[in-house]
């Protein structure tokens, strides 16, 4: 394969230097290294100046400071003029080194402390279920009460709007001319009257890059949420709602500048299919980093993360195969399954005793009625639950797969690039050799700001599944913009590009993540997830807190995205935040004191403590000696309710997120 | 003493625990009752007694068998030894000889595409395998905006459309299609090959009546498998058999009570075959209320792939929702 593809990176040739010279190193040092390398450019000594101005704390801007304007020299190396273009179309106001930065920090923030890092990585000892909080039985008497409304409400309203009314609505549910309802009102029942009401919470329209902060459209509804008018205006709100975990949604920098490169040279599309013109030198280049960075022979590229699950399992297993997946798996974990033809069983969320029981059954009984053997079984899980915040137990499940020998297929989409100390999934979480797990999948939507899916392991897994796999036999080729854009966040990433970024991105949503799950705990709210996931859910219950939670947050222009049934068990409706590594300490404790706010005026401060945010201990205690301690205290098994104040959460957050959570 | 002890405590126990029974309001009159109309035959309360525990167990039970009816009960160690037995198979079967053929035949492309394209192997080709109909690719003008679009909204949207990953680029597409087309609206999808795949579900239910042209494409095929309706076939472009095949539906669905929904899924220009459906005769068929049904139209080449991307975002290959929707007729 010819390595043209360097050109890109190469062009701008500010960057390939250092990348031989440095070994990894934090970007403190980097960022000295750099600022010598950058002097020689007129554009990066102006900045400096505008950014010092910004921020008094001398230390922290050279690391992060010189970080970004790493990212401008090389934008106007490559492209300046088509750079000022497109800044026209967003802020036509100012285009001085001030609103440039400005514009920098809204979608990366600024490092703000070097302290503000952690390696996320498992310790060895068995993975804990989290513990799972219950409110009080008020809250849960009152959301059955609220749902019970909402249904007989709906059922009345349908009752007489299907026979008298003549609104559009009913249309499509009542027979005419002939033709039966094109919807069924028992299955668009929950869209029409549960998701209509609070319709303006989802889907809310945005602009410009989801970085650290988000530009979202105004909007009114004057129909109760049936259609939209667009006031025209924006509201910038801080982004806790995309799935931007290594921060690299961004219009500017290295990737940007290589997919610009990139766009001019190959154009927008290769126009055809993987095995028809649609096999290019990129695709083949990006595939061979992907393997290397998930740690497998090869892999292969797909252009939409939920086709890459739904065509791979059809390819993988058929009839007389068993699929036995996590009760919590992704919709395109199930239409996969469903569309290959095996015989697929379900078990407990991540609970290996009912994993365990459901494999010594499966492969006593064989399959259904004949009790031949299966021919193979297929485990499907998730690294990471994107409604739970909870990672796979892979060393338990890696325990079984020895004894029980089935293949196993993880589905990374949320955790590759969020966990592990380089970045490389739940496998580099536990220490696990990638080559344990068979098939590892993961989407480059949320991780790398590009968009598509990738399989990844052995050759001759790969080898077939090109030949076989539908997507990739018929399915469009990635388009070449999102093809550079996953080259280019890997290479920086591993490191590659710009030394010391990638290091920096990890270790800061490492930290954003404890840091917000461990304040938000002590603040009182029922949190659920592991402490290292950067998805962190917490619940609402009553269904009118659904959309009340996501307007306070709103008010406080904070984007955050809620979610109930059917998404998620009938009872625990939840919010979730999703932390980025764009986001610094500051953005969080903003999060924090509206959460304050808000769970006082929604009443969420239920929690009972047993998940955590328990109070400090005392001078002299330490976790170690803490059993003795509450011993010789009388307090064993004693769990006071945490409610902090926010300043104490503020105060003491960072050094404790550090350590081990309680 | 130990166990006069036990037998203290227990009494203890009885005690408080009959007190604590009795401190409940009403619990008097229970008593009253049971005696009463049990008229103190311990016997007869015991066996009813038992009555009522069979009952309960009987309620919490499952309502379906947890097992099929023909679970073989294995002990622990024969279970052990089954599964030390067992061998599965490996996870895929080796390339057969045609499709490491195949693999090896696949073109590498170097560079961009277009009409002449040049290959890994330093050849110059003449492209035939692209549906790059218009040469959209090579356009400047549809490459800056692309690179506009990129210096405005980055590369990805990191975020499923409902949750705030819908973006006034892509309403502004989707308003140009649907003005294009002259339909009311149209949604776009990320990925050409399976919207259709996931549209077709979501209108088709199970217990709907498909009635698909026979040349329909894989993915089409799929979104009809993960429907779950009861699929027709009709033989490719035979509108004479598309009418015997839905009279015979409507024989059928007149003797059910409930009106079903009926759905003809064909395509615009047929990937495999390379001509065009029938779409007159179709809808005049549609309007002669010969049966009423709805016609889902995979115009999957009427709008080429790349003149719908030229209007969009560089980097969400965007083809057109494949699916023109007619509803009623």
């Amino acid at each position: 394969m010819p390595r043209k593809l360097a050109i890109p990176f190469t062009g701008s040739s500010t960057t390939a230097q250092p990348e031989r010279t440095a070994e990894r190193r934090p970007s403190q040092s980097k960022g000295n290294r750099l600022s010598q390398f950058f002097s020689s450019s007129p554009k990066s000594k102006d900045q400096l100046p505008a950014q010092q101005a910004q921020n008094s704390q001398a230390s922290s801007i050279t690391a992060t400071g010189l970080t970004l304007p790493s990212i401008s020299l090389s934008t106007a190396m490559a492209g300046g003029a088509v750079n000022d273009e497109s800044t026209t179309v967003f802020q036509p106001t100012d285009s001085s080194d001030v609103a440039l930065q400005r514009r920098r920090d809204a979608q990366f923030g600024p490092l703000l402390d070097a302290s503000h890092r952690y390696v996320s990585m498992h310790h060895g000892e068995p993975l804990a279920a989290p513990v799972i909080d219950e409110p009080p039985y008020y809250y849960v008497l009152t959301t059955y009460i609220s749902y019970l409304l909402l249904l007989a409400l709906g059922h009345v309203r349908d009752f007489f709007g299907k026979r008298f009314s003549k609104k559009p609505l009913y249309r499509t549910l009542r027979a005419s001319n002939g033709y039966a309802p094109l919807n069924d009102d028992f299955d668009s029942f929950y869209t029409r009257r549960l998701k209509l009401r609070i319709d303006d919470v989802f889907a809310r329209t945005s602009t410009g890059v989801p970085g650290r902060f988000i530009n979202l459209l105004d909007r009114v509804s004057d129909n109760f949420n049936e259609s939209y008018n667009y006031l025209g205006t924006t509201t910038e709100t801080l982004n806790m709602s995309s799935y931007n975990y290594l921060g690299f949604a961004q219009s500017e920098g290295p990737c940007a500048n290589a997919v610009e490169e990139c766009v001019r040279k190959y154009g927008l599309s290769f126009c055809s299919s993987r095995t028809d013109a649609g096999t290019t030198d990129l695709v083949c280049e990006v595939e061979k980093e992907v393997a290397a960075f998930v740690g497998k022979p090869d892999a292969m590229v797909f252009s939409m993360g939920f086709v890459t699950n739904a065509s791979t399992f059809p390819a993988l297993v058929s009839k007389g195969c068993l699929i036995i997946s996590d009760e919590l798996n992704h919709a395109s974990i199930r239409l996969g399954a469903r569309l290959s033809g095996a015989v697929i069983r379900s078990f407990k969320h991540n609970d290996m005793t009912d994993l365990e029981k459901k494999l010594r059954e499966a492969i006593a009984q064989g399959q259904p009625r004949t009790h031949r053997p299966w021919k193979k079984i297929l485990v499907a899980v998730e690294g990471l639950y994107s409604m739970e915040g909870t990672m796979v137990d892979l060393p338990g499940i890696l325990n079984l797969k020895d004894t029980y020998k089935f293949h196993l297929y993880v589905d990374e989409a949320h955790s590759v690039g969020a966990l592990g100390p380089q970045g490389r999934g739940v496998c580099d979480y536990f220490g696990i050799d990638p080559s344990r797990v068979d098939i590892l999948m993961g989407t480059l939507t949320k991780s790398f700001g590009a968009n598509g899916g990738y399989i990844a392991a052995d050759k001759h897994i790969i080898d077939k599944l090109r030949s076989c796999n539908a997507a990739t036999m018929l399915g469009e080729s990635p388009s070449p913009a999102v093809l550079m854009q996953i080259y280019a966040s890997l290479k920086i990433i591993t490191g590659d590009l710009v030394p010391g970024e990638g290091e920096e991105r990890l270790q800061r949503i490492a930290f954003n993540s404890r840091y917000l799950r461990l304040g938000l705990k002590r603040l009182g709210m029922i949190v659920y997830g592991h402490d290292d996931s950067p998805i962190i859910p917490i619940t609402l219950y009553n269904p009118a807190k659904i959309p009340a939670f996501s307007h306070e947050m709103l008010k406080r222009n904070i984007s955050v995205v809620v979610v109930g049934y059917p998404a998620t068990p009938l009872i625990s409706s939840r919010a979730r935040f999703c932390v980025s590594a764009a986001h610094n300490k500051d953005d969080l404790d903003r999060l924090l004191a509206a959460c304050d706010e808000v769970s006082d005026i929604l009443q969420l401060k239920f929690s009972t403590g047993i998940a955590g945010g328990l109070k400090a201990l005392p001078d002299g205690v330490t976790p170690e000696n803490e059993a003795a301690w509450r011993k010789a205290n009388g307090l064993e098994g004693v769990i006071e309710p945490p409610r902090w104040s926010l300043e104490d959460v503020v105060a003491r957050g960072s050094a404790d997120a550090k350590l081990r959570l309680r | 003493m130990d166990l006069n002890e036990a037998q203290a405590y227990l009494q203890d126990l009885g005690h408080g625990l009959f007190e604590a029974f009795q401190r409940v309001p009403g619990s008097a009159v229970l008593i009253r009752y049971i005696q009463s109309s049990y008229q103190n035959d311990p016997i007869r309360s015991a066996i009813e007694l038992v009555l009522v525990i069979f009952f309960v167990r009987y309620l919490l039970s499952p309502s379906y068998p947890t097992h099929g009816s023909n679970y073989i009960k294995l002990r622990e160690d024969e279970i052990d030894e089954l599964v030390r037995e067992w061998e599965p198979e490996p996870l895929v079967a080796e390339q057969t000889s045609f499709e490491e053929f195949e693999s090896e035949k696949v073109p590498v492309v170097v560079g961009p595409t277009g009409p002449k394209v040049k290959l890994a192997n330093g050849r110059t080709v003449t492209n035939l395998a692209s549906y790059n109909f218009y040469n959209f690719n090579a356009s400047e003008s549809i490459k800056e905006k692309a690179i506009q679009t990129l210096r405005t909204y980055g590369v990805g949207p990191c975020g499923p459309p409902q949750f705030y990953g819908t973006q006034d680029v892509h309403m502004q597409t989707e308003a140009d299609i649907a003005s294009f087309l002259g339909t009311q609206s149209s949604i776009v999808y990320a990925h050409a090959f399976s919207t259709i795949t996931s549209v077709i579900p979501c209108f088709c239910k199970r217990g709907d009546v498909i009635v698909a042209d026979k040349m329909v494409n894989y993915s089409i095929r799929k979104g009809l498998e993960a429907s779950r309706s009861s699929i027709r076939w009709y033989n490719h472009n035979d509108m004479a058999d598309l009418e015997d095949v839905m009279k015979k539906v409507a024989q059928e669905q007149a003797k059910k009570k409930i009106l079903t929904r009926r759905f003809i899924v064909t395509e615009g220009l047929f990937e495999m075959v390379g001509d065009c459906s029938n779409l007159p005769k179709l809808v005049s068929g549609l309007q002669h209320r010969l049966t009423p049904c709805t016609c889902i139209n995979g115009q999957r080449r009427l709008s080429s792939r790349k003149s719908t991307s030229s209007v969009s975002l560089s980097t969400r290959l965007i083809r057109l929702v494949s699916s023109a929707v007619m509803a009623g007729g």
